[in-house]
């Protein structure tokens, strides 16, 4: 292509640009010699040439691979930092949910509980069965021992009860007649005082229960003494504690494996042509 | 592509598509944004890019999103960014801020082609091959956004 006034100044841009042959940058700068006010063009291209510049990428360790990296690029230094404890926080939120659920009270377990036996499971005939719906209620609520209440052959079930709340009855119920004695003598003190109307069984359960503390108190401390059996009461606490130890350890793998497979997890999260991987 | 070849792309290129980036959108979240994306975009890609055509992918990724960004944001009016009126050392610093205010003042495929040839140096063939312009087009329009800034220096030296 010839060098002439009409495209001179491409030809200059393409001569600062360092785009030409060496035959035809000299015949830029000949043409240029013979027309020396061209060479103001040269210089106001060169002017807004733009200079190069040392510019450094700011994290550019958040780029990089790890030679067993398969996943997605990770997230920019920023949501590095926001998704670093994910895994962590995550195991802290199972155990916690664990621990809740594992320490709620027997009754308050639903069926899922069959997966995961509890010491009411293991006594599944018990005392409440056989009280009307009113005393279930009065007996639960006043009784937090509820899950080691015992059948007591030949006894009515409130009876039974009445012996557990003042803690005065055998656990084995092998020998319970002085206890239950007590006890139904201060149900039969109490029947006479109750009506005889349709909330009589809920009168006479509320009644029962609020006798209760007086009615312990009537009896002497070294009486209520003999009548405990402390090593039965405190082998059923051992057993109580067992099967809660079991169920928080049952729970605890329950996490432990809910961990890890959240840790070998990759999450990734694609809004519009953002692609986000989240990997512990 | 293998993880190694991977990572020898970022430590190579990671800081000229950032500078291109940034040049380009003017915001240093934007330029870091454009480059992850690249980064990804090839990571997912790896099997299929060759490492040999590693560069120019990753440009030609960069350029494109560049382009996007700007035509999503606007221009950028050049005559707000005009400096006050002082000694030498003033007037060089202003006229390199003017520059680059007037290359901000472009079209995004022209700001990018003056990028891609004077801070990257690219030649105009390579530009070709990354932008998908012609030879033809790319010398014109590298051409019109010279003038276009020498027009923007004249005003600036006009004030100054």
């Amino acid at each position: 292509m010839e060098v002439n006034s009409e495209n001179i100044e491409m030809w200059i841009m393409m001569l600062v640009d360092d785009e030409l042959s060496a035959e035809e940058t000299k015949a830029v700068w000949r043409f240029m010699e013979q027309h020396p006010e061209y060479m103001d063009i040269y210089t106001a291209f060169r002017e807004v040439k733009i200079p190069a510049e040392d510019t450094v990428y700011p994290d550019i360790h958040t780029l990089l691979k790890a030679e067993d990296d398969n996943a997605g690029v990770p997230p920019a230094a920023g949501r590095r930092i926001m998704f670093r404890y994910t895994g962590w926080a995550a195991a802290v939120m199972l155990l916690i949910c664990a621990g809740w659920y594992g320490l709620r009270p027997a009754h308050e377990i639903p069926d899922d509980s069959q997966s995961m036996p509890t010491a009411h499971q293991h006594k599944p005939d018990t005392p409440y069965s056989g009280l009307p719906s009113g005393m279930k209620a009065v007996a639960a609520a006043k009784d937090t021992n509820t899950r080691n209440a015992e059948v007591v052959p030949g006894r009515p079930a409130k009876v039974v009860v009445l012996a557990r709340q003042r803690n005065v009855i055998d656990a084995s119920g092998k020998d319970p007649v002085p206890a239950v004695a007590v006890a139904e003598e201060e149900i039969s003190r109490i029947r006479p005082m109750i009506g005889q109307g349709t909330n009589a069984p809920a009168q006479l359960a509320a009644a029962e229960m609020h006798m209760l503390p007086a009615v312990t108190q009537e009896q002497s401390p070294e009486k209520r003494e003999s009548m405990l059996p402390p090593i039965a009461a405190s082998l059923e606490q051992k057993a109580l504690l067992d099967d809660i130890g079991k169920e928080m350890q049952e729970k605890a793998t329950f996490v432990k494996d809910a961990y890890q497979v959240v840790k070998n997890s990759t999450i990734q999260i694609n809004i519009g042509n953002k692609s986000f991987t989240i990997k512990k | 592509m293998t993880t190694a070849e991977f990572n020898d792309c970022v430590k190579e290129y990671a800081d000229g598509m950032y500078r291109f980036a940034l040049k380009s959108s003017g915001n240093e979240e934007d330029a870091r944004d454009i480059v992850q994306h690249a980064f990804t975009v090839l990571w997912e890609n790896r099997e299929a890019v060759d490492i040999t055509k590693a560069k120019s992918y990753l440009f030609t990724l960069v350029y494109r999103k560049s382009v996007d960004r700007f035509r999503a944001a606007g221009r950028q009016k050049l005559m707000d960014v005009l400096p006050e009126k002082g000694s030498e050392v003033i007037f060089q610093a202003g006229l390199k801020k003017s520059i680059e205010k007037a290359l901000m003042s472009l079209s995004a495929e022209s700001r990018n082609l003056v990028l891609l040839k004077d801070m990257e140096g690219y030649s105009y063939e390579e530009i070709t091959r990354l932008t998908g312009l012609s030879l033809s087009q790319v010398k014109v329009y590298l051409f019109r956004a010279r003038k276009e800034l020498q027009k923007s220096l004249e005003i600036y030296k006009y004030h100054y």
